[in-house]
């Protein structure tokens, strides 16, 4: 398997099959509900924008991910006996989609319906719905903010907004909101629980994620910066498009490259030639907190 | 790596390539099929030669030329293979190096 591939979406999924998160949601609108966060973007559009053009964004729809949850669904779910295809709630989604941790059985097998009907279906059209139905369900502002963490074992709390402490708009008077500081929010043990995928322990030469390799590859070696002062600088350092290997801008700033070359002459003593020759050094340094290609 | 000469005749070509494969053996925990395919544990590092966070990769190579070269074009570049099919160059270093002056 070419790990590179697949490493942005694997290390989400937890290695063994969690407890089911059974709730009690029927339908997706029913499920997304607690997470709606259409109020934040009149009070913060540029967040918004932000957020629109990640990963994030698209954490559940992005074409990748629906073909890996799909080749997970059909090559696994459904081929283990006494395995539902709600499975995927418990294993994947709960970061990827965490709004479906509120999904009743019935509705997390639909949605893993959906998944395989939007990766596979012949239909364009019937693919293209399911994807709007599923995009529901996409991490979004409270997905970060209205919890005190994220991951396994996130709870979202209801008229709760999380900030790490910087000036926080006034929700109470707008929305009803109390707005709660949370400085873990700027720490990289935020981003963890979704960004890790090993049971706790496990290094990184048994289970290479971004959480291990970062802690073991960068940190262990003098690293210094955080998950947000990296992947959130911008914007004030509150850049919410979440830049990573996948923006070339952004890939940019991982890498040093330098070459230095030499003339010189090259004696075959055995013909008694001189030809002219070129010695060539490359040096190319990961500035980095991940590994190229990353883990 | 590509190295041309005064008339952008390619003369030296040199590609590294880093990469981490991670494979199930028969040997790995449950063999092949199933959720082991989604078990990061469960995989063995086939190779591992990604470049670590910090660490500085140096390269040395030599490219003899014909007698008559003036000069030679060189350019290094470095690409990301996103997926199959799909790479990207990154960041891209050229310099000229000239001959008999």
């Amino acid at each position: 398997m070419r790990f590179l591939i697949l490493c942005l979406l694997l290390v989400s999924l937890a290695i063994a099959p969690h407890a089911a998160f059974a709730g009690s949601a029927n339908t997706i609108d029913e499920a997304a509900a607690a997470y709606n966060s259409e109020k934040c973007k009149e009070c913060h559009d540029d967040i918004h924008k932000g957020w629109s053009s990640s990963w994030h964004s698209k954490s559940i729809v992005d074409p990748r991910t629906l073909k890996t949850f799909r080749t997970f669904i059909l090559s696994g779910a459904d081929k283990l006996p006494g395995v539902k295809r709600s499975i995927l709630r418990d294993m994947c989604l709960i970061c990827h989609a965490p709004a479906a941790a509120a999904a009743s059985d019935e509705l997390a097998e639909k949605i893993s319906g959906l998944v395989v009907t939007a990766a596979d279906d012949k239909d364009a059209s019937k693919r293209e719905a399911a994807t709007k139905e599923l995009s529901k369900l996409n991490i979004n502002c409270l997905s970060c903010h209205g919890a005190k963490s994220v991951g396994p074992g996130s709870q979202i709390e209801p008229n709760k907004i999380y900030g790490p402490g910087k000036g926080e708009p006034p929700h109470k008077d707008a929305i009803g909101y109390d707005t709660v500081k949370l400085p873990s929010m700027k720490t990289s043990e935020f981003c963890a629980p979704c960004h890790h995928g090993c049971p706790p322990g496990m290094s990184s030469k048994e289970c290479p994620t971004q959480w291990t390799v970062y802690q073991e590859h960068y940190l262990a070696h003098g690293g210094k910066q955080t998950c947000q002062e990296c992947h959130m600088a911008g914007e004030g350092g509150a850049s919410h498009s979440f830049p990573g290997i996948y923006e070339k801008d952004f890939a940019k700033t991982a890498v040093e490259l330098s070459l230095d070359a030499q003339p010189t002459r090259h004696f075959y003593q055995l013909t008694n030639k001189v030809v002219p020759a070129v010695v060539m050094n490359v040096k190319l340094k990961n500035i980095g907190a991940h590994d190229i290609p990353h883990g | 790596m590509t190295v041309k000469d005064q008339k952008g005749k390619v003369l030296f070509t040199k590609t590294k390539e880093y990469e981490v494969y991670d494979l199930h053996l028969p040997s790995n925990k449950g063999g092949y099929l199933g959720f082991d395919d989604w078990d990061l544990t469960a995989m063995t590092h086939i190779v591992d030669n990604a470049l670590e966070p910090l660490e500085t990769d140096s390269e040395t190579y030599v490219a003899l030329l014909k007698e008559d070269t003036k000069s030679v074009d060189i350019e290094v570049s470095f690409s990301y293979l996103y997926e199959e099919g799909g790479s990207a160059v990154i960041s891209k270093v050229n310099k000229k190096v000239e001959f008999g002056k």
